[in-house]
């Protein structure tokens, strides 16, 4: 089964993604803030990490650069779905390696669906 | 006339003598109002007092004010000095007079830098706060939307009859207005700010445009109106930014629907203006601008007064955008119009030279 970490610190996004996404047959592990997630992808080791930018505790950002410098879980795929456009967050999160920018607002459930599964087909 | 004039200029415009001769006018400075007579309308263009008061601003920030103030204390200092230096004073007066009004125009100009400074400020404060608010009202429209599409798809349950089907279509159909609206909000803000950023990637307009298309076809079933457009085979990529050129497209063809009658057509072209530049042209038959409002179409939040009484929707912040999305990404926006009959607006980006190549 395809694992996904989502950190997000909306319920709402939280319970409407989360649960359409195991609608759709994923694993979903739900983490509210960036410590937690982080956490989550260290002991989970899922094929996919979902990311917000604005997070308490640690921002999506930092919990991305945490992700590539450790060497365990260097290789996850990680895609940022956010509200926040600023392009320094684009950029940094790009030159992270982050498989896609995603915002929230230009989304529907099935299109996030789509866009995961092309990136997890490739 | 720029400013509207208040109650109060009205009556002195009313009882104001007629006077031609401006000496006269200048002579009658003191005893009643310099900008009366025939002359006030001119005068109400730079209308100094009333500029301020639209600002906000109090006359010792108002830098308007405070040049004019500067500008006949300058004059009323050089007549004053030669009249009392050649007559009444002696050397040591002068100095002392001429340090004094130094000083005081010094402090007038350090008022004015003030006054900049605070109007340099409250722009600033309203950028930042539009962004701030259009931020803040992403993140409960992605929980609308989301939640909303969740329950929209859920299909176990009481089955929900016709009529909560279409209250939920369209709680679902005003979050995305609302968020087109926060977006748009958004690149205003960011206009404004200078923080765009806009990518120079191949942007396939033939592909957009059909898309868009697609997109507008419930809208233009549902006002009646037709949309013709020739997708061409292979056209090649234009240069600019694909998702902002899909905001400029999609603002497009939703105003040429919008303001086409019912039963009109809608005609959308994709041609080369020359070997560098594309040309993407949309033609409605609807009202048309009239003359007088042509050229401020693509002013920020400018409606033109046939907008207004149509009841159409619409921010006023449409064309600015997308005017001002095409000249950043390197091309052109403008339109031509017959009221009554028909109007085209038409873009242009360079075509897409791949940097491999060259």
């Amino acid at each position: 089964m395809t694992k996904i970490v989502f950190i997000e610190d909306e319920l709402a996004l939280q319970k409407s993604l989360g649960d359409f996404l195991r609608s759709q047959g994923y694993e979903v592990y739900s983490a509210l803030n960036g410590e937690e997630g982080l956490a989550m992808v260290r002991a989970y080791h899922p094929d996919l990490v979902l990311l917000d930018i604005i997070l308490p505790r640690m921002d999506g950002i930092e919990v991305l650069r945490a992700i590539r410098n450790d060497p365990a879980i260097q290789s996850t795929a990680v895609v940022m779905l956010t509200n926040s456009e600023s392009n320094d967050a684009v950029q940094e999160s790009v030159a992270l390696g982050a498989k896609a920018y995603l915002t929230k607002t230009s989304y529907t459930l099935d299109e996030v669906s789509e866009k995961l599964k092309s990136i997890l087909g490739s | 006339m720029i400013s509207a004039p208040s109650t109060d200029w009205k009556i002195l415009d009313a009882s104001a003598p007629r006077v031609h001769n401006g000496l006269r006018q200048l002579g009658g400075w003191g005893r009643k109002p310099w900008y009366t007579g025939t002359m006030a309308n001119s005068f109400h263009r730079i209308n100094v007092v009333v500029e301020c008061r639209e600002a906000r601003l109090s006359l010792w920030s108002c830098p308007p004010f405070l040049f004019v103030t500067m500008g006949f204390l300058d004059i009323s200092a050089m007549i004053g000095f030669y009249l009392l230096a050649n007559r009444l004073l002696d050397e040591r007066q002068v100095i002392l007079l001429i340090t004094a009004v130094a000083v005081l125009i010094f402090v007038i100009g350090n008022f004015i830098i003030h006054g900049f400074n605070q109007i340099a400020e409250a722009n600033r404060i309203k950028t930042e706060f539009i962004a701030i608010v259009s931020h803040q009202l992403r993140s409960p429209l992605s929980v609308f939307k989301w939640v909303l599409d969740v329950v929209m798809r859920t299909k176990g349950g009481a089955p929900r009859d016709s009529t909560t089907e279409s209250y939920l279509a369209m709680l679902w159909e005003n979050s995305e207005k609302m968020i087109q609206l926060v977006n748009m909000l958004l690149e205003v803000s960011r206009l404004e700010a200078g923080r765009l950023v806009v990518r120079a990637e191949p942007v396939r307009l033939d592909l957009l445009t059909d898309e868009a298309v697609r997109a507008y076809a419930a809208y233009a079933h549902a006002s009646n109106v037709a949309i013709h457009y020739p997708s061409p085979p292979h056209f090649p990529p234009a240069r600019g930014d694909k998702e902002k050129m899909k905001m400029v497209i999609q603002n497009l063809i939703d105003n040429a629907i919008r303001y086409s009658k019912s039963g009109g057509d809608v005609a959308i072209a994709l041609a080369f203006r020359d070997p560098h530049t594309i040309e993407w042209t949309i033609r409605d038959s609807g009202i048309g601008i009239a003359p007088e409002h042509q050229h401020r179409i693509f002013q920020k939040f400018y409606r033109a007064q046939a907008a207004v009484q149509r009841q159409t929707q619409g921010s006023g912040l449409g064309l600015y955008i997308a005017r001002s999305l095409v000249v950043a990404q390197g091309g052109n926006m403008g339109f031509e119009s017959f009221p009554g009959r028909r109007t085209t607006f038409w873009f242009t980006l360079p075509v897409f030279v791949s940097s491999a190549n060259t």
